[in-house]
């Protein structure tokens, strides 16, 4: 099987895998990163406080 | 010398009296805090601003993660 | 900036100070309730349905599946001792050989998301990607529930 490699919608960062529901068929791919932004998991880089 | 703790440490903290105080910008503490949270901004804080708080409790202090 | 807090507090006269370096991430995302403007939205925690079955590595998928029908489910998770999440069993999954292992059956690693998580965010993103389902996790790990994503429309998506 051939690994294909998928870039991320929202940032253009080359994964291997949509990180939301890691099919390889999906047509709104988005990595770790811009998804736990997005949910609200972690705040965006950098951050204007520092922590 | 303050001292580095973790959650539970802080749910014992709190239960004998620690006051907690939220360092974030006073959005981000509107949007959520810890409960019986205050906020003092860390750019704010001086002796006017912190003579909101016992100086002689426990004070635990946080913001968003460990940065 | 905990830590420069904490100086700050102890220059002005403070004994007893503690930083909680984990700060307000980690009490999120270990589902603890918060108060503030957010509090008042629903939330994944909210709507994952915490009596999802579950099961174990070494689990026969045939016994497994027999208990999710017959406790009216279509999706279980395989945990550890911990309540860790290690696996998902959806639908797909659940209808491979049933003398195979769980771990031989289940999709390892899926993705998982905090409880603190908006509701409508997660609802908009499991249209987005057609997922039917999508387990919630502590930070650590551990089972919160399952979201399923017609609870997350419902509850986190106003009526048009």
């Amino acid at each position: 099987m051939i690994a294909l490699e998928v870039k991320c919608e929202k940032c253009g960062k080359a994964i291997d895998v949509c990180d939301m529901c890691e099919d390889p068929a999906c047509k709104h791919v988005v990595c770790h990163d811009c998804l736990s932004v997005a949910l609200g998991e972690r705040r965006p880089q950098p951050h204007e406080h520092g922590g | 010398m303050s001292s580095p703790i973790d959650r539970d440490q802080l749910q014992n903290l709190v239960a004998q009296g620690a006051q907690l105080l939220e360092v974030l910008p006073a959005d981000e503490y509107r949007e959520d805090h810890l409960p019986g949270a205050r906020s003092i901004p860390l750019s704010q804080i001086d002796r006017e601003s912190a003579a909101a708080l016992d100086a002689n409790r426990a004070v635990i202090v946080y913001c968003w993660d460990m940065a | 900036m905990a830590p420069r807090a904490a100086a700050r507090l102890e220059t002005l006269g403070f004994g007893q100070v503690h930083e909680y370096r984990g700060g307000k991430l980690d009490w999120m995302a270990a589902g603890l309730p918060t108060e503030g403007e957010n509090s008042l939205h629903a939330r994944a925690g909210d709507a994952a349905r915490k009596d999802v079955p579950i099961c174990s590595l070494t689990d026969r998928l045939g016994d497994v599946r027999d208990r999710v029908k017959a406790a009216g489910w279509d999706a279980a998770l395989a945990v550890d001792g911990e309540g860790v999440v290690l696996g998902l069993l959806r639908s797909k999954e659940l209808a491979k050989d049933p003398d195979l292992r769980i771990e031989q059956a289940m999709r390892p690693g899926p993705s998982t998301f905090r409880p603190y998580v908006s509701l409508h965010e997660m609802a908009h993103f499991m249209e987005e990607h057609d997922l039917e389902s999508s387990p919630v996790t502590t930070s650590d790990g551990k089972l919160v529930g399952l979201l399923y994503r017609a609870d997350a429309v419902r509850l986190g998506m106003p009526p048009k």
